[in-house]
């Protein structure tokens, strides 16, 4: 049984990854904001990828914790997307990136209460049937909470799953980065999630300011998101996994590294 | 204290991304910064954020203008662009649309005059890099049609110009200057005399922009055809081609996807 692993797909990597025929990963993630709109080298590239391996778009700037109405154009340019890859996930983050048509480019964090919980629950659900289909939603490091905060963000992350249909897309860096920034267990929080939401796990790297965690996804994973991951991915041989490298991108065949290493992790639960 | 979530992004936003970078009592209240960070070093990471974002996304368009202008210089320029120029595009790779106008009413383009042409080529490049180009269209139908040699000698030929294809006139070599720096980054320095104008085609008739030098004449005569003009009306208002550089850029015009049809009266 081959292990469902992925990686991102970077420009960096295209010649390498196009001469490869058998090698590490099974299906590629990409940022979808750099497909959309264009009919250029990228997207003919995209294609050509698309032909050997199924493609998950992952997109930075739905920004739909943000208090601005959703964005039609950018929505319209999603589906046109989506439509000509035929991507076999879409997600965004659980957060908002911009207000009033500006946009910072940034993960912001959202208060997790219940009028959030409302307030988000329609917005996944409209998303869902303008695109038809599902989207999963990743959370997000962070760094700062939101004193108004009444819900464990695990919890928060549940009930919106349950009342929107949408999925998760567990980044286990993220929870450790965050759970090291706001002085809660990771492990508590995996326990938290609901598994059956569970439909993709990413995993990355951090670096440590001194005064907190920075999630960089420029460096290896850390040893214990390796045992976050495993926790999380032995009891559920299915859940497609893939590890982010965003920044200071090295030769591929030092991100393979970090996929042996999670294949090797999955293999010891699932492998023959 | 208690801050609506609309009240708190727009708040939040605003100490971000615009000078002065103010904030309320009541936004401070409701931010609970991560680790050892106080209130205010936690919004710096998110302020700090981008700004290196912004400045990553016009370094990464803006190449040969970040040589020319230096580190120290292009960051501070980046800076102010930034803070004049907040991001209203969902793609950080779409920003930057208006980073030539700036650098032109800038004082530094008194100094460094070829500033906002330098840039409008990287623009221009970026854009043209993202669209699905010009491919040649085969004209060999009718260029060997028996009497396509007399028309053609008779001028009553015309040219439908391909939307994408971009002529550019400057009174600067910025060509010769953005290949030299694609051809060498690490150079120091540059011996190129910036007082001498360049002329070119840019157009993508493959997977890459490409780039076709023209004397000025030719340049004069293709800005005529571009309007509509035959050969004839277009020869009769510009002096000095010569008559093999007409073949020449027709020769060009076709290899590039320049044109994507050629029109006999």
């Amino acid at each position: 049984m081959s292990s469902p692993v992925g990686v991102g797909l970077r420009p960096t990597h295209y010649s390498y990854l196009l001469e490869q025929r058998e090698s590490l990963p099974n299906w590629f993630e990409v940022v979808s904001e750099n497909y959309l709109s264009t009919e250029g080298r990228p997207i003919q590239v995209l294609e050509e990828f698309r032909k050997r391996a199924p493609i998950a778009l992952h997109g930075v700037s739905l920004s739909i914790g943000s208090s601005d109405p959703l964005n039609r154009p950018y929505l319209l340019a999603l589906k046109k997307l989506v439509d000509r890859i035929e991507p076999c996930v879409v997600s965004d983050h659980l957060c908002w990136t911009g207000i009033h048509e500006k946009n910072l480019h940034d993960l912001i964090p959202i208060a997790f209460t219940e009028e959030t919980l409302n307030f988000l629950t329609s917005r996944v659900q409209e998303v869902q049937d303008f695109l038809g289909r599902q989207i999963l939603l990743e959370n997000v490091s962070s760094y700062f909470q939101y004193r108004s905060s009444t819900y464990q963000e695990w919890a928060f992350i549940n009930e919106l799953a349950k009342r929107s249909g949408c999925g998760i897309l567990l980044d286990v860096n993220n929870v450790y980065v965050s759970a090291m920034n706001h002085g809660f267990d990771p492990f508590e929080y995996l326990r938290g999630i609901l598994p059956e939401f569970i439909r993709q796990i990413h995993i990355s790297g951090f670096t440590d300011m001194g005064t907190h965690l920075f999630d960089t996804h420029s460096k290896p994973a850390h040893p214990v998101v390796w045992e976050l991951f495993d926790s999380v991915i032995q009891k559920n041989a299915d859940i497609p996994f893939m590890f982010e490298w965003d920044d200071e991108i090295p030769e591929f065949p030092k991100v393979e590294e970090e996929l042996k290493k999670a294949v090797k992790i999955w293999s010891q639960h699932h492998g023959n | 204290m208690v801050i609506d979530r609309k009240s708190f992004q727009t708040e939040f936003y605003n100490s971000i991304a615009r000078p002065p970078f103010d904030h309320s009592e009541e936004l401070l209240f409701e931010v609970i910064p991560a680790g050892t960070l106080s209130k205010s070093a936690a919004l710096q990471v998110y302020r700090t954020g981008y700004l290196a974002r912004l400045t990553e996304s016009l370094g990464e368009t803006y190449e040969a203008i970040w040589w020319v202008l230096g580190d120290e210089v292009f960051f501070q320029l980046s800076k102010d662009y930034i803070e004049k120029m907040p991001s209203e595009t969902r793609n950080l790779n779409t920003y930057g649309e208006r980073f030539p106008e700036f650098l032109k009413t800038h004082s530094l383009s008194t100094e460094i005059p070829f500033l906002f042409e330098l840039s409008k080529l990287e623009w221009e490049l970026k854009s043209l890099f993202y669209k699905k180009g010009t491919p040649p269209v085969n004209f060999s139908s009718l260029l060997n049609k028996p009497d396509f040699l007399a028309i053609f000698e008779s001028g009553e030929i015309s040219f439908q110009f391909h939307p994408d294809a971009v002529l550019i006139n400057s009174p600067f070599p910025i060509y010769s200057l953005w290949k030299l720096l694609k051809e060498s980054p690490q150079r120091k320095e540059s011996t190129l005399a910036m007082n001498q104008e360049e002329s070119f085609l840019m157009a993508k008739p493959g997977e890459m922009v490409e780039f076709y030098p023209l004397s000025s004449e030719l340049f004069n005569l293709t800005s005529q055809l571009k309007k509509g003009k035959t050969l004839t009306d277009a020869l009769d208002s510009i002096d000095g081609v010569k008559e093999g550089e007409i073949q020449h850029l027709i020769q060009i015009l076709i290899q590039s996807g320049g044109v994507d049809a050629i029109l006999t009266e």
